[in-house]
C-alpha cells in the first residue's frame, strides 16, 4: 500500500474576503462579538472567533441576535419599525437579508469565497456542456445562485424548510433542484441511483438535524460522508470544497484536506483559512476549508508547470514501488506544462495495460523528448506497445531502452520517403507512361527484372521529402526506361559473361545504357529528363574523354542498345564515373528468367487468342480438319502478319492482323499480347502464327491449397484476412491482430428448408403477400408544382381559391414517382456453441423464411454465419454469397449451419463489412443474428469485447453502412445500446418467436 | 457576344462550327438525312459528337434543338404536356415535338439515361412510319421530309439496367466516334486554340498517357475537349503544366493518390 504524504500545515494557504464588498462591510469585532453592516442595517451577533477587544467599545446595531441558554437565540430590534427582511447588493447580485434563527442574515464569508472558486472553476471550463453541482448543506442558496449565474446545473439539498424557501428567492427554479432531505440519507440515495457531479460544496456544520429529526454529527457523520465523495465524482470532476466552521471541536484545514486525499489521492488539495477582513484591515477567522481538485485535466487559467512533487504524486498512481517515480518526475519539472501534461496522459494510458510499462516509459520519456518531438515520442510508445503485445515484456522494455536508434530511424522517416507512401502514386504514374504493366515493390537495391520495378523501401538521402519523392521518381523511370528503350531485348548476362572481369563489364555497360536511356527521355519527357539532371551532376562531372565519346554517340536518336555493347570496349579501361542516384542495379539472370516464361507465356497466349479469333470469324471451319492446301502447309493458322507505322510504340511500328488478305480488327487482349511480344523481341516471328493444336492450354500453376488444409497445416496465416482490433484501454488499434478465414459451410441436404415452410405454411404465405406489396412501384403524387398530367382535384379547388379572390397553387400536376429499391443486405449469423439446441433451430428456421421473403422481394442479399476460437483462428461460414441464386445447394447449406465455437464479433463486422462494400446498392445494411454478448477464448469478453465490437461497427457506419442487430439475450439491451446505438436493435424475448419476427424486423427495417 | 432569346425552332447555326472528320461521317450523315434515317453517335464523352451535330445542323441549315436526357426524363417531356394559364389549360410543345413540326434535327443526348417510356415516341420516329403519337391531345404528328432524330450514348458506362435494347438500337444508323488519331488531334487542338503546333503535340502525348491509366483508376482518359481547354489557358498565357493541372488533372479524378500521379505525368512531359 502506497503511503501517501500528508497533508502539511505549511501548505495552508488564506482566503480573505475583504470588506466593504457592495452593500457589506465588517465593521468591528471582538469579546465574542461582530458588527456588520448589510445593505441600510447594522446587524450584531456573536463569533466565536472574535477574541480580543473590538475597537469600538459602543456599537449601535439596528438588529442585535441574543442567544439563550442551551441552543438558539433570538433576534432582538434595537428600535421599532425596523424589517426583518430585506435585500442588499452584493456586486450586483441580490442578496435577500433574512434574519434566521440561529443567528444568520445574509450570507457568511465562506459562502462568498466558495462562490467565488465555482464561478471561476465553472466558467473556465471549457470541454464540458453541462455542469451538474452538488450542493450539500447548501443553506441561503447564495452559493447555488453563483454556480447558476456561472452556467451549472444544480441539486440543493438542506434539511431545513425555511432556508430552503431562501433559497428559491435566490435562485429561482430553471436548473436547479431543491431537495429538503437529511444530507446523509440524501446521498445514500444518490449513490444507489448512481448520480455523479462535476462540482460538489460541503460547508458542513458541526451540528445539525434533519426534517425528520435525524440527528448529524460532524465528528461522526463527516468520515463517513465523505468516503462516499469517491462514488459521487464525475470523470470529469471539477472540484470539491469541503469547509466547517465552529463546533466544540476545532478543526484544522489540513485535517480537512487529510479526510480528502485519503479517499481521492492523487489531485491537488489546498486547506485553506478562511477570513475576512475589516474595513480598518483587520483580520477576522471564519473557519476552515480544503479544495480538492485536479488541475491536470482542464483547459484551466493558469497552465502553469507542475512542480517535481505534484508530478510526482500523479505518476505515483501509475507504479508499483515506492519513489519508481522521483527521479522521472524531477527530470520533467523542467518542462513546459504542456509537455507534462502530455507525459501524464500517456503514462495513465501505458499504466492501463501494465504498470512495469508504465515505468519504462517514464523512465526513458524526458530522453525521448531530448531527441524528438511529441509526435515522435508517442510513435515511440506506440512501437514499443506493439513490441509489448507481440513479443512479451522483456523485448518491450530493451525497446524502450533503444530511444536513439528509434528516434534516429523516425527522424529519418520524417524527411525521408517511405515506399509505401509513394507506391501508389508511382504505380499509376509508370502505367501512364507506357507499355507493359509494370509492377512496383519494396526490395533491397533499385532494379528490374523487366515485369516488377524494385524500390528501396525508405529514401531519406536528401532533406526534404519532395526531393527523395523526386528521386524515388527519377528511379522509376530509370527502370521503366530499362525495359521501354530495349535495354533486355539483348541478353546482357552472355554479352558480359565473355569478358574476364564481367562485374566490371556490367559495371561499364550500365553506365553507358544509362547514357542512352537518359538522351532517349530527353527526346521523349523533357520534363523529368530536367528533374534527373541535377541527379547525375557527379557523374557527369567524373566523365574522362572515353565516356564523353561514348556519350555522344549514344545520344543519337537512332541509338540501339547494341550500340551500347559495341561500345563497351572502349570504356572498359577507363575510370568508371560514378553511377547516377537513380541507377540502381542490373541483375541479368533474373531479367533473363523472368523474361523466357514471359516469352512462353505470350507465345502460348497469343496463339490461344489467334485460335479462338479464328473460331468466331470463322465458326463452320473444323479446328482439326485443314480444308485447303494452303492451310496444311502454314500448320494451321491462316493469319497474315503485316507492319504498320504506329507512332506511340518505341520502334515506330506495330502489327496487324491479316485474314486472307483482308485486315481483322484486333480486340484488346490481341493488341496487348502483341505489344508485349514487341517489347520483348522487337518483333512478332512467324513461327508465332503457326498452330499449338487443338486444346493448346498452358499448363498453369497447380490449384490452390483449400482452406481447410490451409488451417490444419502449418501455413497458419496464408489466405487468411488479418484485421485490426481495437484496444479501448489503449485507445488504439492492435495491428493485424485478428486472423480471418473464410469456408463454405458444410451443405446438409435433408429438405430442411421445405419442412420449415411446410410448418409455417400460414406464415409463409403470409410473408409473402406482405413482401410483394413492398417491391418497387410507382405512386402517383398529387399536387406537385409540375408533372405529366393536370390534377383536375386540385385544378377545381384551385380555380374556386381564384374565384373567392384568395391566391391559386400552383401545385396542379400529378408525377408519377418511382420507388426503387436498391438494398444489399448482409445476414450475420451467430454460429457459437451457446445457440446449441433451440436457438440454433430458431436461427435456421428464421433464415429458411427470411430467404423466400427475400427472394420474393428481390434485394440483393448474402449469409454467412461466423464463429471461432482466438484470435489467430475467427471463422466465417459461407452460406449464400451475393452473387449465388438461392438454389438447393444454399438451402442446404442453411440447413447443415451447426453451432461451434465462440464469437469473435469485431473481427467478423469488419471482414462482412468489407464484403458489403464491395456491392453496389444505396442502401447497405447488415444485420446480426446473435445470441449474447461477443466473447471469445482468450481476454475477447467484457468490456474489451465490447468496445471493439462497438468501434467495428462505428467503422462500419462510417463507410455507409446500416448495422442492426437481432438478439434474443434479454440482458442485451445495456450493452446493444452501446454497440448499436439506441435504435439499432431489436430484442427477441422467445426463441420460438425468432422465425416470425426476424421478417417483420426486416420489412420495418427497409420500407 | 450578348445573350439573346431564341425559340429552340428558330436556332439556326450560321457560322461553320469547325469540326474535323475522322472517317466518312459527314457523308454517311447526309446519307442518312437524305434517306430520312435516324443517327445513332456512339462514343466517350468529349469526342466531337455535339460538334458534329452543329456542324451537320449547319450545313444542312436545320435548326438543331437538343436534349439532354437524364433519369427523370419521361415522354411527356419530350412531347409536350398542358399547362395551367389564366385557369385555362394550355397545350404546351416539348422540344420534339417542335422539332417535328419545324422540321428541324433532334439531337437526344445520353438517351440511355431517360426513362423506359421514351422508347413509346421514339420507335414511331426512328422507323418508316415517322410520326409522333400525341396521346394526350388525341393526334398523330407526320414528320416532313426535313426532319432528322439523332441520338447518342457512351458505351463505356454501361450498366445492366441502363443499356440500349436492341429493338431500339436496330432503328438507327451507327456512327462510332473515338479520340482521333495523334495527328489528327493535335491538328484540332492548333486550330481551335491557336498554340503552336510542337506543344499540342505534347498536349496529344500527354493524352496517351492518361487514356493508358482507363480502368486503372481512371474512369476515362482525357478527352479532345479537355486538351482543348488545357490549350486555351496556355495560349492566355498560363504556364502548361498549370494548365494541365486545372483542366485535365482536376477534371478527370477526386482521388488524392491518382492526382498525383497525372500531376507527375503531365510534369514529366512539358
Amino acid at each position: 500500500m502506497v503511503q501517501l504524504p500528508t497533508v502539511a500545515a505549511s501548505e495552508v494557504r488564506c482566503a480573505r474576503i475583504d470588506t466593504p464588498l457592495g452593500d457589506y462591510e465588517l465593521l468591528d469585532f471582538g469579546g465574542g462579538r461582530r458588527l456588520e453592516r448589510w445593505g441600510p442595517w447594522l446587524v450584531e451577533r456573536p463569533d466565536v472567533h472574535a477574541t480580543g477587544a473590538p475597537r469600538d467599545a459602543n456599537w449601535s446595531a439596528d438588529w442585535v441576535f441574543l442567544r439563550e441558554l442551551g441552543a438558539g437565540g433570538h433576534w432582538e430590534p434595537t428600535r421599532s419599525g425596523l424589517p426583518s427582511r430585506w435585500e442588499a447588493s452584493l456586486g450586483g447580485e441580490r442578496v435577500h437579508c433574512r434574519l434566521g434563527s440561529d443567528g444568520r442574515v445574509g450570507v457568511e464569508a465562506r459562502d462568498l469565497l466558495i462562490g467565488r472558486w465555482l464561478r471561476e472553476r465553472i466558467e473556465g471550463c471549457y470541454d464540458l456542456d453541462e455542469i451538474r453541482v452538488l450542493n450539500l448543506f447548501a443553506g441561503n442558496g447564495y452559493v447555488s445562485s453563483q454556480a447558476l449565474a456561472a452556467g451549472a446545473t444544480v441539486v440543493h439539498v438542506d434539511a431545513d424548510a425555511a432556508m430552503i424557501e431562501l433559497a428559491r428567492s435566490h435562485c429561482g427554479d430553471e436548473q436547479v433542484e431543491f431537495v429538503r432531505e437529511n444530507v446523509m440519507d440524501y446521498v445514500e440515495d444518490l449513490l444507489r441511483r448512481q448520480q455523479r457531479f462535476d462540482m460538489i460544496v460541503l460547508p458542513v456544520p458541526p451540528l445539525g438535524h434533519g426534517p425528520r429529526g435525524q440527528l448529524w454529527d460532524r465528528e461522526v457523520d463527516l468520515p463517513r460522508l465523505v468516503r462516499h465523495l469517491p462514488r459521487l465524482v464525475s470523470d470529469d470532476c471539477l472540484g470539491i470544497w469541503l469547509s466547517t466552521d465552529g463546533g466544540a471541536i476545532t478543526w484544522k484545514a489540513e485535517s480537512l484536506g487529510q479526510l480528502l486525499r485519503e479517499v481521492l489521492p492523487g489531485h491537488t488539495i489546498e486547506p485553506l483559512q478562511l477570513e475576512v477582513a475589516s474595513v480598518d484591515g483587520r483580520v477576522l477567522p471564519a473557519g476552515v476549508a480544503a479544495r480538492w481538485f485536479d488541475d491536470t485535466e482542464f483547459l484551466q487559467t493558469g497552465g502553469q508547470p507542475l512542480t517535481a512533487a505534484q508530478l510526482e504524486e500523479r505518476l505515483d498512481a501509475h507504479m508499483i514501488s515506492i519513489g519508481a517515480a522521483e527521479g522521472p518526475a524531477r527530470a520533467l519539472a523542467d518542462h513546459p506544462r504542456e509537455t507534462q501534461d502530455f507525459v501524464l496522459r500517456c503514462a495513465a494510458m501505458v499504466a492501463r495495460t501494465s504498470s512495469g510499462m508504465a515505468f519504462n516509459f517514464v523512465a526513458h520519456v524526458c530522453g525521448a523528448l531530448r531527441l524528438m518531438d511529441e509526435a515522435g515520442v508517442e510513435a515511440w510508445l506506440l512501437h514499443c506497445m506493439d513490441v509489448y503485445d507481440t513479443r512479451g515484456l522483456h523485448p518491450a522494455v530493451a525497446a524502450f531502452k533503444e530511444v536513439e536508434g528509434f528516434a534516429r530511424s523516425y527522424r529519418a522517416r520524417q524527411t525521408g520517403v517511405a515506399f509505401e507512401d509513394v507506391a501508389g502514386v508511382l504505380e499509376a504514374f509508370v502505367h501512364g507512361l507506357n507499355g507493359r504493366r509494370l509492377k512496383l515493390e519494396a526490395g533491397e537495391h533499385p532494379y528490374t527484372d523487366s515485369e516488377t520495378i524494385f524500390l528501396p523501401p525508405t529514401l531519406s538521402r536528401f532533406e526534404g521529402r519532395d526531393a527523395n519523392f523526386q528521386l524515388y521518381k527519377a528511379m522509376v523511370v530509370h527502370q521503366w526506361a530499362q525495359t521501354w528503350f530495349g535495354t533486355w531485348r539483348l541478353d546482357v548476362a552472355a554479352a558480359v559473361d565473355r569478358y574476364a572481369d564481367s562485374e566490371r563489364a556490367l559495371a561499364c555497360f550500365h553506365g553507358l545504357e544509362t547514357l542512352r536511356l537518359d538522351a532517349c527521355i530527353e527526346r521523349q519527357l523533357p520534363g523529368i529528363h530536367r528533374q534527373m539532371r541535377p541527379l547525375r551532376a557527379a557523374t557527369d562531372a567524373g566523365m574522362d574523354q572515353r565516356w564523353r565519346l561514348a556519350a555522344a554517340q549514344l545520344g543519337r536518336p537512332g541509338a540501339t542498345v547494341d550500340d551500347s555493347l559495341g561500345l563497351l570496349d572502349s570504356v572498359l579501361d577507363a575510370p568508371l564515373p560514378e553511377p547516377a542516384a537513380y541507377q540502381g542495379v542490373l541483375r541479368p539472370q533474373e531479367v533473363a528468367r523472368v523474361r523466357k516464361a514471359r516469352i512462353d507465356a505470350d507465345r502460348q497466349r497469343f496463339r490461344m487468342v489467334l485460335m479462338k479469333l479464328k473460331q468466331e470469324l470463322r465458326p463452320d471451319e473444323d479446328a482439326g480438319a485443314p480444308e485447303s492446301e494452303q492451310q496444311e502447309a502454314d500448320g494451321g493458322l491462316p493469319f497474315r502478319l503485316k507492319k504498320v507505322e504506329a507512332q506511340d510504340s518505341v520502334d515506330g511500328f506495330a502489327f496487324e492482323i491479316e485474314l486472307d488478305g483482308r485486315p481483322v480488327p484486333a480486340p484488346g487482349n490481341v493488341r496487348s499480347v502483341m505489344a508485349s511480344i514487341l517489347q520483348d523481341l522487337g518483333d512478332i516471328p512467324e513461327e508465332y502464327l503457326h498452330a499449338a493444336g487443338d486444346g493448346a492450354y498452358f499448363a498453369g500453376d497447380t490449384g490452390e491449397r483449400s482452406a481447410e488444409d490451409v488451417w490444419k497445416g502449418t501455413y497458419h496465416e496464408e489466405g487468411a484476412f488479418l484485421y485490426n482490433e481495437w484496444d479501448y484501454e489503449r485507445q488504439n488499434y492492435r495491428k493485424n491482430w485478428a486472423v480471418v478465414r473464410e469456408m463454405d459451410v458444410h451443405p446438409s441436404y435433408d429438405h430442411f428448408v421445405d419442412r420449415t415452410l411446410h410448418k409455417y405454411r400460414g406464415l409463409a404465405m403470409e410473408l409473402r403477400r406482405t413482401f410483394e406489396a413492398l417491391r418497387g412501384e410507382d405512386r402517383l403524387l398529387k399536387k406537385q408544382p409540375y408533372g405529366d398530367d393536370v390534377d383536375i382535384d386540385a385544378l377545381v379547388e384551385a380555380l374556386a381559391d381564384a374565384r373567392h379572390g384568395e391566391e391559386m397553387s400552383e401545385r396542379l400536376f400529378t408525377k408519377l414517382h418511382k420507388l426503387e429499391r436498391d438494398i444489399a443486405v448482409m445476414f450475420m449469423v451467430d454460429m457459437s456453441g451457446s445457440t446449441k439446441g433451440w436457438i440454433n433451430d430458431a436461427e435456421r428456421e428464421a433464415l429458411a423464411l427470411l430467404c423466400e421473403s427475400l427472394e420474393t422481394l428481390g434485394d440483393r442479399y448474402a449469409i454467412y454465419g461466423f464463429s471461432g476460437m482466438t484470435r489467430k483462428r475467427c471463422e466465417i461460414y459461407r452460406v449464400k454469397r451475393f452473387d449465388e441464386p438461392y438454389d438447393e445447394t444454399v438451402r442446404a447449406r442453411i440447413s447443415g449451419i451447426r453451432p461451434r465455437d465462440y464469437t469473435r464479433m469485431g473481427a467478423t463486422i469488419r471482414h462482412l463489412g468489407g464484403l458489403l462494400n464491395e456491392v453496389e446498392a444505396r442502401t447497405r445494411l447488415l444485420v446480426t443474428l446473435s445470441d449474447g454478448k461477443p466473447d471469445d477464448y482468450d481476454a475477447y469478453r467484457g468490456a474489451y469485447g465490447i468496445e471493439d465490437t462497438r468501434m467495428a461497427l462505428i467503422e462500419a457506419k462510417r463507410s455507409g453502412i446500416h448495422p442492426f442487430c437481432i438478439t434474443i439475450d434479454t440482458e442485451a439491451r445495456d450493452y446493444l445500446s452501446h454497440m448499436y446505438g439506441a435504435v439499432n436493435y431489436a430484442v427477441i424475448d422467445e426463441v420460438r418467436k425468432l422465425p416470425l419476427k426476424v421478417s417483420d424486423i426486416y420489412r420495418r427495417l427497409t420500407s | 457576344m450578348t445573350a439573346q432569346v431564341l425559340k429552340p425552332e428558330e436556332y439556326f447555326i450560321t457560322e461553320e462550327p469547325y469540326y474535323e472528320p475522322v472517317g466518312n461521317e459527314i457523308e454517311v450523315f447526309e446519307a442518312a438525312w437524305d434517306n430520312q434515317l435516324p443517327v445513332l453517335l456512339k462514343g466517350p464523352t468529349g469526342c466531337g459528337k455535339t460538334r458534329f451535330m452543329e456542324h451537320m445542323a449547319w450545313r444542312l441549315k436545320r435548326p438543331l434543338i437538343t436534349v439532354s436526357c437524364h433519369d427523370d426524363l419521361t415522354a411527356s417531356d419530350l412531347v409536350g404536356r398542358f399547362l395551367i394559364r389564366g385557369g385555362e389549360t394550355v397545350w404546351v410543345d416539348g422540344p420534339l415535338s417542335r422539332a417535328v413540326r419545324a422540321g428541324g434535327i433532334c439531337y437526344l443526348d445520353e438517351i440511355v439515361e431517360a426513362r423506359k417510356d421514351t422508347t413509346v415516341v421514339i420507335h414511331p420516329l426512328a422507323d418508316d412510319r415517322r410520326v409522333l403519337p400525341m396521346e394526350k391531345l388525341g393526334e398523330l404528328l407526320e414528320a416532313g421530309d426535313d426532319f432528322c432524330m439523332a441520338i447518342s450514348y457512351n458505351p463505356g458506362y454501361q450498366s445492366v439496367l441502363k443499356d440500349l435494347k436492341q429493338s431500339t438500337r436496330q432503328r438507327f444508323v451507327a456512327l462510332e466516334f473515338d479520340y482521333p488519331s495523334p495527328e489528327l488531334e493535335a491538328k484540332i487542338i492548333v486550330r481551335e486554340s491557336g498554340i503552336e503546333p510542337p506543344l499540342a503535340e505534347q498536349l496529344v502525348k500527354f493524352a496517351q498517357m492518361t487514356r493508358n491509366l482507363k480502368g486503372s483508376g481512371l474512369e476515362e482518359g482525357a478527352s479532345t475537349r479537355l486538351l482543348v481547354h488545357a490549350a486555351k489557358l496556355v495560349k492566355s498565357g498560363i504556364d502548361p503544366v498549370a494548365a494541365c493541372r486545372s483542366s485535365i488533372a482536376q477534371a478527370l479524378t477526386d482521388d488524392e493518390e491518382m492526382l498525383a500521379a497525372v500531376n507527375e505525368l503531365s510534369a514529366s512531359v512539358f
